[in-house]
C-alpha cells in the first residue's frame, strides 16, 4: 500500500495501469525505448521502426517512421533511444554506421532530422544526456565514441577506446551517468569498461577490466551515485562501486547465458533486469544480493529478447520488452513467475563418521514421518547457524528443518561390498561359471541369500543344456528303463534312445563321416531346436571332438546358427566338456575313455576341470529331478520373476546385486526392465563404487553396461594427471614434458625416446626395438621409517619391501658418477657375467672399455646368455676405496654376513628370473624395475631370454592373478628381497646399483 | 583370425619403421629438429642411426622423401633458417615436436606467424585430444571427412557443434595446405619414394606443378623480368589505400549503390575462376570416400538458386556464434575466438618492402571478400573497396583456395602479389582460412540456433 502511494506521488497523481500483454510486430526488434510520458514506446530493428501507444488493454501502432520507397540501411537500427526530456526527440544507431536523429514534431511524413555519418563501422549504441537537451553520445564498432551537439552538423568530440598499444576495440555500450553531469561510461569488446569526462576527450578518467570477453551492456544505478551494473558475454552481471579509488565489484550474478541488456529496476535498490542475446529467451529480474535464483522471471518470448525498458522511471511493476520473435510485450511484475517458489530448499551432507544431516523445508519434513526436527546437540554447536538478515527478501521462505541420522557404531562396515565388488566375475566366462563363481563369492562372505540367488539363476538359465546330458547318460546307463521323454536333441530324430546314444558315442570317437550321414536329415532341426539352449548344446562339441582341430571361428563357421545365438559371451568348447566327462562314466566302453584321454583338448585343458567343479552332487540332483519341467519352459519364462527379484534387491539397497545380475544375464533380462531403471541402478552402483575408490570395478561396470547413457561415461571426462618424475610437480600442458624442468618425464629404457602413454605397452613388430614403459604399477610396499622390529616381524621372512630414508648415500652417489668412476677405476679390470639365469660365462674387461663400449641399451633381440653385464664379482681390494663410503641398510639377519655386489648396466638390461638368499638392493643412479614371485610360485620364463624379452612376450599375457609383485626402485631406495624369492630385474635407465647379500 | 593378427603386426611394424624414419630425417642433417633441442638431439640422432642400421640388416626398404622442403610453393631456403628462430618459435617447435614426434610441414610453414601458430595448435589439440562430446576416433574420422569435404550426420547438439567445429577446422586446414602448397608428409602418399634418387627425376607429388626444379627457374627468371612491374604493383596498391582512406569521408555513395556493390562483388566472385581450370586435378584416391562423386563446392547462384544475404549484423560470431559454441562445447568458443582475433588483427605493418603501413584496410577487404563469396554481408562495409584493392589474380587465388583448394597451382600462388614476401603470402592464407572457417561456422551455427528456437 505504501509503495502504491509512493508510485502515485511520483507519477504526479496518475498511477500507471495496465496488464500483461503483447502485440505482434512485423519484424524482429533490435531495441526499444520508452517515451518519458510512459505512454509510448518505440521499437527499432533491421526492418522495423515504429512507435506504439501503450493503452490499458493493448498496444496501438501510432507511427511508422520507416518511410520512403527504398528502405535504406540508415533505417536498419541497431539501437534506439528516446530523449527523456523531449518527447519529440529520438535517435537511432544504424548498422551501417550512421547516427540518425528524429524529430516527431516535423510536419512532414518523414521525421528524419539529422544524419551523422562519422562512424566507419556499425554504431552499437546511442545515448542522450539525461539533463542536457542537445547532447547525444554514440559508440561504434570502429572503436570510437562521439559526442554530438544536435545544434551542429558534426560531432563535438571524439573519444577513442584505443587501449595502450593501439588496437582499437569495439564499443558495445555508452551510458551517461545519471548523477554526474560530465561523466559517461563505455564498455568494450575486450572486456574493459572506461569512465570518461565529457570535457576530456584525450584520455579516459579510469579504465578497468570488468569481464572476460565483450561487455555488452552497462547501466548506472538510478539512485546510488556510484553503482554501475555491467553485463558480459561471460554470462555475468557485475555491480561496480565507482566511488572508491579503484572500481570495486560489489555484487556479481551468474546467469545462464550471455547478458545482452541490463536495467536497474526503479524503486528497488537491489533489483535489476537482464536478458540474453543467445539461447535463453527469458527476462530475469535479480536481487543482486541473491545471485543464484532470480527474483522474477518473464517467459513470454519465444526467441531472444533484444530490448528491455522499465516503463516509468519510478514504477517498478511495468517492464516492456522487444524480441527477435517479433513481439512487443508489457510484463507486469505481479504476473512474473518466481522461481524461488518452485524450489525445494534441501541440503544433504555427510559427517566425518558417516552421520548424515538433512535439511529441508519444514513443511516437507514434518508431515512425512512425524519425526521431530533436529534441535542440535553438543557435537553440532548451534553457533554455526547463520544469523538471518531480516532485510533479506527470502528470509521467510528459507526456514527449514534439520534432521541428523547418526550411524550406529560398527554398522558402517562395508567390507562385504568392497569384497563382493572386487571378486565378482561379470563377464568373460560362460554364464554358468559366472553364476557359480559369484555364488561362491557370496557364500564365502556369508551372504547366503545372494549366493542362493546366483545358484538359482544358474539353474534357470544354464541347466537345460547340462541336464539333458546327465539325463541322457542316465537313460543310457539304465537302458532307457525310466521311459522319460528325453529332451536331448536326439529325441527329435524319432530314433530309439539307444540308437541316439550310440550315434553320439560313435561320433565322439571321431568318426566324422558317419557323423554327417546321421545328422544329415535332421541337422537343421537340431540346431533350431537347440538354439535356445546353446549353453548346453552338444552339437558343436562333437565337431570339436572329431578331427576338426579348428579355432573357434571355424567352429562358428561350421554352424552358422550358433553364430547368431543369443548368448554371445558363450564359449563353445569349454562348455562342451562336461558332457564328455559324463560320458566317461557310462558303461559303453573303457576304450572310449582311453580314446578321449589322448585328446589334447581334454587332457591338457584345465578349463574342463574348472567348469566341472561347481557341479556338486546336490546340485546335479536338483537338476535331474527338475529337468523335465525345465526342458519345456523357455528361459524367459522366468524373466518376469528375475526382474522382480532384481527390483527387490535394488529396493533393499543392494544395487550391487541388481547391476551384477543385470550384467551377467545381459540380453536375457535386459529387455524386460525399462531403460531408465537400469540407468538408475547403474549410476547408483557406479557412484558407490567410486566412493569406495573401486575405480577398476566401476570402469568395468561402465564398460559392460548396455545402456548407452552409462557406457558413454567412459568416453568423457577421463583426465589423467601426471606428475613429473624429476621435480614431482604436476605436468599440466602435456603428459610427458615437464614445463618446469624442461625434461621428458619418462624415457624409453631402450631407445631413449619419450614414452607418452605410461599406461600402454607399446607393441612393435618383430625386429623393432621395444619401448619399455615404466608402468605405474607397484605392488611392493614402500616404508619410510621402518623399525628393525617391524622389519623382522613383517618382512624379513615373508615378503619384499622397499625401504626409504634409512641411509644417506649421497657421498657414495657422488663417487659413483661416470666421471669419478672412470677416473678412479678406468683401468681396473672388471669381470662381466652373462645376463641369464644360470650365469657361467665370465669375461674380463677394463672398466673403461665396458663403460664406453658395452653400456648401451639392451638389444631386445639378443639372448640373455649373449649379453654381458657388470654385476658382482667385484674385486674388493681394488674397489675398497669406493665401497667404504657405502652405508648398507642397517638391518641384518641372524647368522648372515653382508656381502656387496656392485654393478653398472645399460638401460633395458637386467637379469631374468632366478633366486638366492635374502638381501638388499639399492639403486644409486637410474631406476631398476623388479619382478618378484614367492618361492613356491615358479614363474614362467626362459632362462636364457632377457628380462626385456620376458616383459615383452610373456608378461602381457599373464592373468592378473599370475602377475608378479613388481616395483620400480628409484635412486636412493632400497629393496629387500627375502630368501629364495624368485626375481627378475630390469634397469630402466643406465643404472648404478649395489646389492647387499645376506648369506 | 591368424591372418588378421599378422596383418596387425605388419602394420605396427611399418608404423615403427616410419617413426624411425622420422628420426632419421630429423637426425640426418636437415637440421629441423635441432630447433627442438630441449630434447637431447644428439642422442636421438645416434640412436636413430643405430636403429636404421638395424633396419638395413633386416633388409627393409627405406623410403626417401620426395619434394623439397615443407612447401612446394615456397623455396626451402625461405622457410628453414636454422638458428634464427626466436624464443617464441623455439617453444612452439618444441611443443609441436613434443606432440607429434616430428615437425610437420604445416607447422614449418605456419611458423612464419608464431603468434597465430600457437593459437592454432592449441585449438587443434583441444579439438582432437581434450574433453569433448565426441569420442576420439569419431573426431579423427570427421577430420578426415572434413579434408574430403564430406558432410556428416548429426547427433546431439553438443556432438553436432563439435562435429561442425571439426569440419570447419579441417576445411580451413585443407585450404591452408593447398594454398601454401604444403608438401606431403613423409609417411603420406606422395611424400616418399622407394626409388633410388637417380632412377628418375619425375616427382609424382608435383602433379600439379610439373617438374620442381624447372619451376623454380621459371620463377626466378619471371621474377627478374617483372621486378619493376611488381614494384609498381605494390606502389599502386598503397596509393589506392591512401586514396580510399582520404576520400572515405567525402564521397558518400548512396544506399542503393552500396547494396549493389555488394551484389556485384558477390556475383563476380562466382565467375572468378582461374584459366588453369582445365589443368589436371590430382587424382587423389579419395573418391572412394564419397557416395556422391559430384560433391564439392557449388556456386550458389550459378545454378539459378537465390540465397538470401546473410547479414553479419543479425548473426555474428562475437555476439551469437561464440555463445552457442561455448555453451555446447565449453572452452572451444574461447579458443576459436582467440584464433579469429589473432588472425584478423595480425599485422607487422609491412607491405612488401614498405614499413609502417596501416594494413587494416587491406586485411578487412580480404576478410570481407571471402565472406562476400559466402554471401555474408557487412552493413558497414563499402564493397567498392574490394575492387580497388584486390586485383584479379589475387581474387582467383582467394577463390580457389577457399572454394576448391585442391585446384591451387604454383602458378596461381606466384602470380598474385609478386613482390610480396612469402611470409606475407602465408599471412594472407591465415586470413583466408580463418575467414572461411568463420563463414562456415556462422551458417552452421545460425542453423543450429534456429533449430533451438
Amino acid at each position: 500500500m505504501e509503495k502504491m502511494s509512493r508510485v502515485t506521488t511520483a507519477l504526479g497523481g496518475s498511477a500507471l495501469t495496465g496488464r500483461t500483454m503483447h502485440c505482434h510486430l512485423d519484424a524482429p526488434a533490435n531495441a526499444i525505448s520508452v517515451c518519458r510520458d510512459a505512454a509510448q514506446v518505440v521499437v527499432a530493428g533491421r526492418s522495423i521502426f515504429k512507435i506504439y501507444a501503450i493503452e490499458e488493454e493493448q498496444f496501438v501502432e501510432k507511427l511508422n517512421l520507416r518511410v520512403g520507397r527504398k528502405p535504406s540501411l540508415n533505417l536498419s537500427c541497431a539501437d534506439v533511444v528516446w530523449h527523456q526530456m523531449d518527447e519529440n526527440l529520438l535517435a537511432t544507431a544504424a548498422t551501417n554506421g550512421v547516427v540518425v536523429t528524429w524529430n516527431l514534431g516535423r510536419p512532414s511524413r518523414n521525421k528524419q532530422d539529422q544524419l551523422f555519418t562519422e562512424h566507419k563501422r556499425t554504431v552499437n549504441k546511442v545515448c542522450f544526456h539525461p539533463t542536457e537537451a542537445h547532447v547525444l553520445l554514440s559508440g561504434s564498432q570502429d572503436g570510437f565514441m562521439k559526442c554530438f551537439d544536435l545544434r551542429r552538423k558534426d560531432s563535438v568530440s571524439t573519444f577513442s577506446g584505443e587501449a595502450l598499444g593501439g588496437q582499437s576495440e569495439s564499443v558495445r555500450d555508452v551510458q551517461f551517468s545519471i548523477r554526474d553531469y560530465f561523466t559517461f561510461a563505455s564498455t568494450f569488446e575486450n572486456g574493459n569498461v572506461q569512465l570518461w569526462d565529457i570535457r576530456r576527450p584525450d584520455r579516459c578518467e579510469r579504465m578497468f577490466t570488468a569481464h572476460n570477453g565483450p561487455v555488452f551492456c552497462c547501466d548506472w544505478h538510478p539512485e546510488d551515485r556510484g553503482w554501475l551494473a555491467t553485463g558480459g558475454r561471460d554470462k555475468m552481471v557485475k555491480v561496480w562501486d565507482m566511488t572508491t579509488h579503484r572500481a570495486k565489484e560489489v555484487h556479481c550474478v551468474q546467469t545462464i547465458a550471455s547478458v545482452a541488456r541490463v536495467k536497474w529496476r526503479p524503486e528497488c535498490r537491489h533489483h535489476l533486469a537482464t536478458c540474453s542475446m543467445m539461447v535463453d529467451h527469458n527476462i530475469y529480474v535479480w536481487d543482486v544480493r541473491r545471485p543464484f535464483v532470480p527474483a522474477a522471471m518473464f517467459e513470454e518470448h519465444r526467441d531472444v529478447t533484444t530490448g528491455i525498458a522499465w516503463r516509468h522511471p519510478h514504477d517498478p511493476s511495468f517492464l516492456l520488452s522487444g524480441s527477435k520473435d517479433s513481439t512487443l510485450c508489457q510484463h507486469l511484475f505481479r504476473d512474473a513467475s518466481q522461481p524461488v517458489e518452485r524450489a525445494n530448499p534441501e541440503g544433504l551432507c555427510y559427517g566425518l563418521f558417516g552421520d548424515l544431516a538433512f535439511a529441508a523445508k519444514e513443511s516437507l519434513v514434518a508431515t512425512e514421518s512425524g519425526r521431530k526436527p533436529y534441535t542440535g546437540d553438543r557435537r553440532h554447536p548451534i553457533f554455526f547457524k547463520r544469523k538471518l538478515d531480516p532485510a533479506e527478501p527470502f528470509a521467510g521462505l528459507a526456514s527449514s528443518a534439520l534432521s541428523v541420522f547418526e550411524m550406529e557404531p560398527g554398522t558402517g562396515s562395508m567390507s562385504w561390498f568392497v569384497d563382493t565388488a572386487e571378486r565378482y566375475a561379470l563377464a568373460g566366462r560362460p554364464l554358468a561359471e559366472l553364476c557359480d563363481h559369484n555364488a561362491k563369492v557370496a557364500r564365502e562372505l556369508g551372504r547366503n541369500q545372494v549366493a542362493q540367488t546366483w545358484t538359482m539363476l544358474r539353474i534357470i538359465y544354464c541347466s537345460p543344456g547340462l541336464v539333458p546330458a546327465t539325463n541322457l547318460n542316465h537313460s543310457v546307463g539304465k537302458g532307457s528303463s525310466c521311459g522319460l521323454p528325453l529332451m536331448n536333441s536326439f529325441n527329435l530324430k524319432d530314433m530309439a534312445p539307444g540308437l541316439g546314444s550310440e550315434t553320439r558315442l560313435d561320433r565322439s570317437k571321431g568318426d566324422t563321416r558317419s557323423d554327417t550321414v546321421l545328422l544329415d536329415s535332421s541337422a537343421t532341426l537340431i540346431t533350431n531346436e537347440d538354439n535356445e539352449e546353446t549353453e548346453g548344446s552338444d552339437v558343436p562339441a562333437d565337431y570339436l571332438l572329431g578331427d576338426v582341430e579348428g579355432e573357434e571361428d571355424e567352429l562358428y563357421l561350421l554352424d552358422p546358427e550358433h553364430a547368431h545365438s543369443e548368448e554371445p559371451e558363450y564359449v563353445l568348447p569349454q562348455e562342451a566338456f562336461p558332457l564328455r566327462h559324463e560320458i566317461v562314466d557310462t558303461p559303453p566302453g573303457p576304450e572310449h575313455l582311453q580314446d578321449k584321454a589322448d585328446s589334447p583338448h581334454v587332457s591338457g585343458s584345465e578349463a574342463d576341470a574348472a567348469s566341472l567343479v561347481p557341479m556338486d552332487s546336490s546340485f546335479s540332483l536338483i537338476s535331474v529331478s527338475h529337468a523335465l519341467y525345465d526342458s519345456r519352459l523357455p528361459p524367459d519364462f522366468f524373466s518376469a520373476l528375475v526382474c522382480d527379484m532384481l527390483r527387490f534387491y535394488a529396493e533393499q539397497g543392494d544395487v550391487q546385486m541388481a547391476v551384477s545380475v543385470l550384467i551377467v544375464l545381459g540380453e536375457r533380462v535386459r529387455k524386460d526392465i525399462d531403460e531408465q531403471t537400469q540407468e538408475h541402478w547403474y549410476t547408483s552402483y557406479i557412484d558407490l563404487l567410486q566412493r569406495f575408490c573401486l575405480w577398476n570395478v566401476s570402469n568395468q561396470v561402465v564398460k559392460l553396461s548396455t545402456s548407452r547413457a552409462i557406457s558413454c561415461l567412459n568416453q568423457a571426462s577421463t583426465t589423467l594427471h601426471v606428475n613429473c618424475s624429476h621435480c614431482k610437480r604436476p605436468m599440466s600442458s602435456r603428459g610427458w614434458v615437464c614445463d618446469r624442468c624442461h625434461r621428458c618425464a619418462s624415457m624409453c629404457a631402450v631407445c631413449h625416446h619419450v614414452v607418452k602413454g605410461l599406461f600402454v605397452w607399446p607393441r612393435y613388430g618383430p625386429g623393432a626395438p621395444v619401448a619399455v614403459a615404466e608402468e605405474e604399477r607397484c605392488t611392493v610396499e614402500r616404508r619410510a621409517d621402518l623399525s628393525y622390529a617391524e622389519f623382522m616381524q613383517h618382512y624379513a621372512f615373508s615378503r619384499p619391501v622397499i625401504l626409504q630414508g634409512l641411509t644417506d648415500n649421497s657421498r657414495f652417489r657422488v663417487l659413483c658418477s661416470r666421471e669419478r668412476l672412470l677416473a678412479s677405476f678406468g683401468d681396473s679390470v672388471v669381470r662381466l657375467s652373462t645376463a641369464n639365469t644360470y650365469s657361467y660365462r665370465k669375461v674380463d674387461l677394463p672398466f673403461q672399455e665396458y663403460v664406453e663400449q658395452m653400456l648401451h641399451p639392451q638389444d631386445p633381440l639378443s639372448m640373455g646368455n649373449d649379453t654381458l653385464y657388470f654385476f658382482g664379482d667385484n674385486n674388493f681390494t681394488e674397489w675398497a676405496s669406493l665401497f667404504r663410503h657405502y652405508s648398507p641398510p642397517p638391518f641384518g639377519l641372524l647368522g648372515t654376513t653382508p656381502a656387496y655386489s656392485f654393478g653398472i648396466a645399460g638401460a633395458g638390461s637386467g637379469v631374468p628370473f632366478h633366486w638366492h638368499g635374502p638381501g638388499f638392493s639399492e639403486v644409486i643412479y637410474g631406476r631398476k624395475r623388479w619382478f618378484l614371485y614367492p618361492p613356491e610360485k615358479t614363474p614362467e620364463f626362459h632362462p636364457n631370454k632377457t628380462t626385456l624379452a620376458w616383459l615383452r612376450d610373456t608378461y602381457p599375457a599373464l592373468a592378473p592373478s599370475a602377475r608378479p609383485l613388481e616395483c620400480t626402485i628409484q635412486a636412493g631406495e632400497v629393496l629387500y628381497f627375502p630368501d629364495r624369492w624368485w626375481h627378475a630385474t630390469l634397469n630402466l635407465d643406465t643404472s648404478v646399483f649395489i646389492s647387499t647379500f645376506l648369506s | 583370425m591368424r591372418l588378421a593378427t599378422a596383418a596387425n603386426e605388419a602394420y605396427t611394424a611399418s608404423l615403427a619403421v616410419s617413426e624411425l624414419l622420422g628420426c632419421k630425417q630429423c637426425g640426418g642433417g636437415r637440421g629441423r629438429t635441432r630447433k627442438a633441442s630441449g630434447l637431447d638431439h644428439e642422442r636421438l640422432k645416434l640412436e636413430a642411426v643405430e636403429r636404421v642400421e638395424i633396419i638395413f640388416e633386416l633388409g627393409i626398404r627405406i623410403p626417401r622423401p620426395l619434394g623439397h622442403g615443407p612447401s612446394r610453393f615456397i623455396p626451402e631456403k625461405e622457410i628453414l633458417q636454422v638458428g634464427s628462430e626466436d624464443a617464441q618459435m623455439h617453444t612452439l617447435f618444441a611443443d609441436s615436436f613434443a606432440a607429434l614426434g616430428r615437425l610437420d610441414n604445416i607447422t614449418l610453414v605456419m611458423v612464419f606467424h608464431p603468434q597465430y601458430l600457437e593459437s592454432f595448435l592449441k585449438t587443434q589439440h583441444y579439438l582432437l585430444q581434450m574433453d569433448g562430446p565426441l569420442p576420439l576416433h569419431y573426431r579423427h574420422y570427421i577430420g578426415i571427412m572434413g579434408l574430403l569435404k564430406a558432410e556428416e550426420h548429426s547427433w546431439s547438439l553438443a556432438e553436432l557443434v563439435h562435429a561442425v567445429v571439426l569440419l570447419t577446422h579441417y576445411h580451413s586446414l585443407a585450404s591452408f595446405t593447398f594454398g601454401c602448397g604444403i608438401s606431403p608428409e613423409i609417411h603420406c602418399d606422395g611424400g616418399h619414394t622407394f626409388r633410388p634418387p637417380s632412377v628418375s627425376n619425375y616427382c609424382f607429388c608435383d602433379i600439379t606443378n610439373g617438374n620442381h626444379s624447372v619451376d623454380e627457374m621459371q620463377v626466378n627468371s619471371a621474377g627478374n623480368v617483372s621486378v619493376s612491374d611488381s614494384f609498381f604493383e605494390v606502389e599502386a596498391l598503397m596509393e589506392k589505400m591512401r586514396q580510399l582512406q582520404e576520400c572515405r569521408d567525402e564521397e558518400e555513395a548512396s544506399q542503393e549503390e552500396m547494396a549493389s556493390r555488394f551484389e556485384i562483388e558477390k556475383r563476380e566472385s562466382m565467375f572468378v575462376f582461374s584459366s588453369d581450370d582445365e589443368e589436371a586435378t590430382p587424382a587423389r584416391d579419395v573418391s572412394r570416400h564419397f557416395e556422391d562423386t559430384s560433391y564439392g563446392y557449388k556456386d550458389f547462384s550459378r545454378h539459378g538458386m537465390h540465397v538470401p544475404t546473410f547479414r553479419v549484423q543479425d548473426y555474428c560470431w562475437e555476439d551469437h556464434g561464440y555463445s552457442l559454441v561455448n555453451r555446447l562445447y565449453p572452452d572451444v568458443g574461447q579458443l576459436i575466438d582467440e584464433k579469429f582475433h589473432i588472425a584478423y588483427n595480425l599485422t607487422y605493418n609491412t607491405m612488401a618492402m614498405h614499413k609502417d603501413v596501416d594494413t587494416s584496410m587491406l586485411r578487412r577487404a580480404i576478410w570481407n571478400y571471402i565472406h562476400c563469396m559466402f554471401g555474408i554481408r557487412y552493413d558497414d562495409y563499402d564493397y567498392g573497396e574490394i575492387n580497388q584493392l584486390l586485383d584479379r589474380s589475387f581474387k582467383v587465388y582467394i577463390k580457389t583456395v577457399v572454394c576448391t583448394p585442391e585446384k591451387v597451382t604454383k602458378r596461381m600462388y606466384d602470380s598474385f602479389w609478386r613482390q610480396f614476401k612469402h611470409s606475407e603470402k602465408v599471412h594472407v592464407n591465415l586470413l583466408l582460412i580463418e575467414a572461411r572457417m568463420q563463414a562456415e561456422l556462422l551458417y552452421a551455427l545460425r542453423a543450429i540456433t534456429r533449430y533451438m528456437t
